[in-house]
């Protein structure tokens, strides 16, 4: 067949139509911008001047000549590591619970969800009041029980542990959304299960955790892209965000301090890029090994 | 003699299933009570006078609840506190109608659309979503100031117009996958138009996610002070409720005697993406239900 | 279509890098005065018709205040110059003012202070001023020795040019309570208080206190709040009191001293003798709420004065002098003019009129009750911003002009570390005084991180 334009127009036209909107914002605030700050990752600028200084950044980066760079990315991956898998597995589980067929359980959702709607900032003092030594909840509650109190923030080798059960407040956010992908799970697939003498715990092994594996897909992804780039320590954390002995100094921050705060705009942009490439070699691999994500179109 | 052993295991069953409910409760009633501790903390906090907040000695129930902290954040210069409020309900209004529009048109157009270049435009949006914020942050702070958009409500929604973030278009797009083509062929052998398909099934069909996305987008947009703390930080720009509550409360002349009312506006500020979530709370969780091509 | 992407792609980096800011011109050398042409008294034009931006800090409603008063008495002199205020958050100092500067947004005027004007200079935001300030002198307007406290005049200079011109004079005092210290030991304890106190006096009150506390049981209340390991303005005149000092004019780290030990000593004998909460505690007593007996401020009295706890009960006295060579801290808050305005003279005219004798006067009038830096505001039946506080040892914030100092050490190295160094001595300072840890350990990791950051 030959080739013709005409057609080949009237093919896509539609698909091109409806993709405009997407492909002008992406050229305007989004390509044109990151485009810009990969330039400025060759120069060393703070955005009034700027001296070009080649690969610079990126080698300083990656001989780990900055010295605060081996901390960060440990307690970065420590976070990511250990924080992403517990939220999973507890948002899950609790969005099961509250999926059971029991009357009156929705109050709770609405219950879970609320710690998740706290303004960030307020959230940040909040926590930080709670966690005080003397005078903070935590301290006093566990005196009741007869435990000491705990450092939390306040000493390096707890406060990433606080950090971390600090964010299980949260998991009403991920319950909400296993709860909506359960929805999506055909209540017939169950009664079969049933009929065929199944149990629960066999029912929920081979029907809901298969069926919910899009979501689960999807939710690792964007949580890792989202924790790699977690900087809330800077609205509770002592030393701008970097806790006691920098225990809490994570990329993040780590880029919001050289772009702003030291107006290392290059440094600040190579840094972006690196974590960029990073994340996107994540997903690459993830996407690639996804075979166990089930697209139910067939059962 | 069949039937005494039927109605003891019928019994026995009641009794289990009656302390199966139970003890469902129980953990979630416990669990409840951890999760939201916190925030009714806050609660009492807001209702305390600023020396009780502070007071390191720390008192969970407020002595004589001041119900006046709610007015302080009213008082505020007049009416300017109104018209924050008001600004904000313009940018949110804007934007939880822009974005899931535009949004579920773009992953229309990747879901059901092939169209040539869709590869290339799928891998590009999704890189947006790994770009930290602050790489672009700076250029498009120039950009704006150029164009002259600064001090204006336009940065916080002109760019809304093509689709918001790739998340909600993903997400919309995962949601549409899940759409039967079939369904869609039979629309077109019956000489809809793409966007009429569109429109009138596709959209509707959509409606539990895009209902997720537009509670999302006004809870982002309403606790947003970063980015008018960036955009619109002159004092003739219009402010919205988020920031101006974050003027006033953090950044008072003496943080510490405002404390009260930081928690009060912190307990404001919750109070309404709560009540919004509690009556929509239904569509967020209820599924499609595929009553499709059954018949 | 290959090729027509990278054709576009190529074209694009093209026309993009004409976005990337230009190679810094060679920077302000300011050993040297800069000099450009002003115009002379006969050339300015009082009925000019204009308007001057000026950028003031948010959160802060008596700058506003202030200002106001400032221009209505400004306009006695330019009656057809308008005024738009604009506002920047603090927190985002640098970032605003850089980003505005960048986009040619920056107003005429530009607030700063003592720490952050360093900041300006460096990059090349504010305006080196003195062509103006001699054109004045030479026209008689002013003369600096005569009229000004000339070493807060200073804390707004870099090398040889002036930058930032003050609107006050800020000074830390000793905040005191004089009711509880009454209660601890009578007129007899209260007589150690005086304008000039040593160190060696206020350990005395503290002892008194500490033990009048302990004898209530009270033992989480203390003698003075510990706000020193935040706040450079006690910490580091603190370590120069005693010689000590963290980097050298070129530079260089030279905290490691036997002066720095002797400070930082003196620092946690206060907490090891329970004088002030160590770190890593909280206190159960706050100036504030007026359960403890010493705070050291440099905020106006108002601040304090009207608090249920406070009211009657508080005064205020100069910050005890300590070791060989005592040093108070202070600082400045005041104006600059962008490099970049289009209204160079005018903006200097509104300056000038800020610390001339009427302006002062309005200002104060405005609601600024701090010192002024006019020699010639001193007395309270004439000065505005001592009128009504009669009850209240004002002397104070002018006591010692030869003791103070700012951060100067800040000013050594570039504005890029200035973070850096202020974690860097706050946390040696917070490591000190926790009385679990050794000040010798403390100062060895201190290095250490002074070291990384300088490095960065």
């Amino acid at each position: 067949m030959k080739f013709s334009a005409k057609t080949f127009v009237k093919k896509n036209i539609n698909g091109w139509l409806f993709n405009l909107p997407l492909f002008i914002g992406l050229l305007v605030f989004t390509a044109i911008p990151m485009v810009m700050s990969l330039l400025y990752s060759f120069y060393e600028t703070d955005g009034i001047t700027a001296i070009p200084v080649g690969f610079a950044n990126y080698i300083r980066i990656f001989t780990l000549h900055d010295s605060q760079l081996p901390r960060i990315l440990l307690n970065t991956i420590i976070y990511t590591l250990i924080s992403i898998p517990l939220n999973l597995v507890l948002s899950y589980l609790l969005a099961v619970l509250l999926n059971t067929k029991v009357k009156g359980l929705g109050i709770f959702r609405v219950v879970y969800y609320l710690p998740v709607i706290i303004p960030g900032v307020v959230a940040g003092l909040l926590w930080k009041d709670i966690y005080d030594n003397t005078y903070g909840i935590f301290n006093k509650i566990l005196s009741f029980f007869g435990i000491a109190p705990q450092t939390w923030f306040s000493d390096a080798k707890t406060a990433m542990a606080s950090l971390l059960l600090m964010n299980v407040w949260g998991i009403g956010g991920g319950m909400i959304l296993w709860l909506s992908a359960f929805k999506n799970i055909p209540a017939q697939l169950y009664e079969s299960a049933k009929l065929d003498g199944a149990g629960p715990i066999r029912r929920f092994l081979h029907i809901t955790i298969p069926l919910s594996t899009p979501m689960i897909f999807f939710n690792v992804i964007t949580s890792i892209i989202g924790t790699l780039q977690y900087n809330g320590t800077l609205t509770f954390a002592g030393r701008a965000g970097r806790g006691p002995d920098d225990s809490l100094y994570m990329y993040g921050v780590k880029i919001y301090n050289e772009a702003f705060v030291r107006s290392n705009v290059g440094y600040g942009s190579a840094l972006s890029w690196v974590l960029l490439i990073v994340v996107g070699l994540i997903t690459l691999v993830l996407f690639k090994t996804s075979k166990w994500v089930f697209y139910g179109e067939d059962s | 003699m069949a039937s005494q052993t039927l109605i003891d295991s019928n019994k026995k069953a009641r009794i289990w299933n009656y302390s199966k409910v139970g003890v469902i409760y129980l953990v979630c009633i416990i669990i409840g009570i951890i999760l939201v501790f916190p925030y009714t903390f806050m609660v009492f906090k807001s209702l305390m006078t600023s020396d009780e907040v502070i007071n390191p000695n720390v008192v969970f129930f407020p002595s004589n609840p001041q119900w006046k902290n709610y007015l302080d954040i009213f008082t505020a210069d007049g009416g300017a506190y109104l018209k924050a409020l008001g600004n904000s309900l313009i940018v949110i209004l804007f934007n939880v109608i822009a974005i899931p529009i535009s949004a579920s048109i773009i992953a229309y157009s990747f879901a059901k659309l092939k169209f040539f270049g869709h590869k290339i435009m799928w891998v590009a949006m999704m890189l947006t979503m790994f770009l930290p914020g602050v790489a672009t942050q700076i250029p498009l702070y120039v950009m704006y100031a150029k164009w002259g958009w600064l001090d204006s409500l336009l940065p916080l929604t002109i760019p809304n117009l093509f689709g918001g973030s790739a998340f909600y278009i993903f997400l919309i797009h995962q949601f549409m996958k899940g759409i039967p083509q079939d369904l869609l062929d039979a629309a077109k052998v019956e000489g809809a138009s793409a966007f009429r398909i569109y429109w009138s099934i596709v959209l509707p069909l959509c409606k539990p996610v895009l209902i997720y996305i537009m509670v999302s987008i006004f809870i982002a947009n309403w606790g947003d002070f970063y980015g008018p703390l960036v955009y619109m930080s002159s004092s003739d720009a219009p402010r919205t409720i988020a920031y101006y509550v974050y003027l006033r409360a953090i950044e008072g002349d003496s943080a510490s005697q405002l404390a009260h009312v930081r928690m009060a506006a912190g307990t404001f500020m919750t109070i309404i993406p709560a009540i919004l979530f509690g009556l929509f709370q239904k569509q967020l969780t209820e599924g499609v239900v595929m009553t499709g091509l059954k018949g | 279509m290959k090729k027509t992407n990278y054709v576009v792609l190529g074209l694009s980096v093209f026309l993009l890098s004409g976005c990337i800011p230009p190679p810094p011109s060679s920077a302000i050398d300011n050993s040297e005065e800069v000099s450009y042409s002003v115009p002379t008294s006969e050339e300015i034009d009082y009925n000019v018709v204009d308007t001057l931006s000026i950028m003031i800090p948010q959160g802060n409603s008596n700058e506003t205040t202030m200002i106001d008063s400032a221009i209505v008495g400004f306009n006695d002199i330019y009656p057809n110059v308008t005024f738009e205020k604009k506002y920047l958050s603090h927190a985002n100092y640098e970032s605003t003012v850089r980003n505005q500067f960048i986009a040619n947004t920056l107003p005429d005027i530009v607030w700063s202070n003592s720490p952050d004007f360093l900041f300006l200079v460096d990059k090349g935001i504010a305006l080196p001023l003195n062509p103006y300030i001699n054109n004045a002198i030479e026209q008689g307007e002013f003369d600096l020795e005569r009229d000004f406290y000339t070493q807060f005049l200073d804390m707004g200079k870099k090398g040889a040019n002036y930058y930032c011109i003050p609107r006050s004079q800020d000074s830390v005092v000793t905040f005191y309570n004089r009711d509880l210290i009454r209660k601890v030991g009578g007129d007899d304890l209260l007589a150690y208080i005086q304008n000039g106190w040593t160190w060696d006096d206020f350990l005395v009150v503290c002892d008194a206190v500490r033990k009048y506390q302990n004898n209530l049981n009270r033992f989480d209340y203390y003698a003075v709040d510990m706000n020193i390991t935040g706040w450079l303005s006690v910490s580091y005149p603190i370590l120069r009191s005693f010689g000590g000092e963290i980097l050298n004019s070129e530079g260089e780290l030279v905290i490691d001293s036997a002066e720095t030990r002797q400070a930082l000593n003196v620092v946690h004998e206060m907490v090891t003798k329970g004088y002030a909460v160590s770190s890593g505690q909280t206190s159960g007593s706050s100036f504030e709420v007026g359960t403890s007996a010493f705070l050291f401020q440099s905020a106006a009295v108002s601040l304090f004065s009207e608090r249920a706890a406070l009211k009657g009960k508080i005064d205020i006295v100069s910050f005890p002098r300590l070791g060989p060579t005592p040093k108070i801290g202070a600082g400045i808050a005041g104006y600059t003019i962008n490099s970049k305005s289009t209204r160079k003279d005018l903006s200097w005219a509104f300056i000038q009129h800020l610390i001339s004798y009427e302006g002062q006067q309005q200002m104060a009038d405005g609601g600024l009750v701090l010192p002024s830096i006019r020699k010639d505001l001193t007395d309270p039946e004439t000065a505005n911003w001592l009128k009504g506080w009669d009850d209240f040892n004002m002397d104070a914030y002018l006591y010692g002009s030869e003791y103070k100092i700012t951060a100067e050490f800040l000013s050594y190295v570039d504005t890029k570390y200035k973070s850096g160094l202020d974690l860097a001595t706050n946390d040696l300072f917070n490591n000190v005084s926790n009385k679990d840890k050794d000040v010798e350990q403390s100062l060895q990791k201190g290095i250490l991180l002074f070291l990384e950051e300088l490095e960065q």
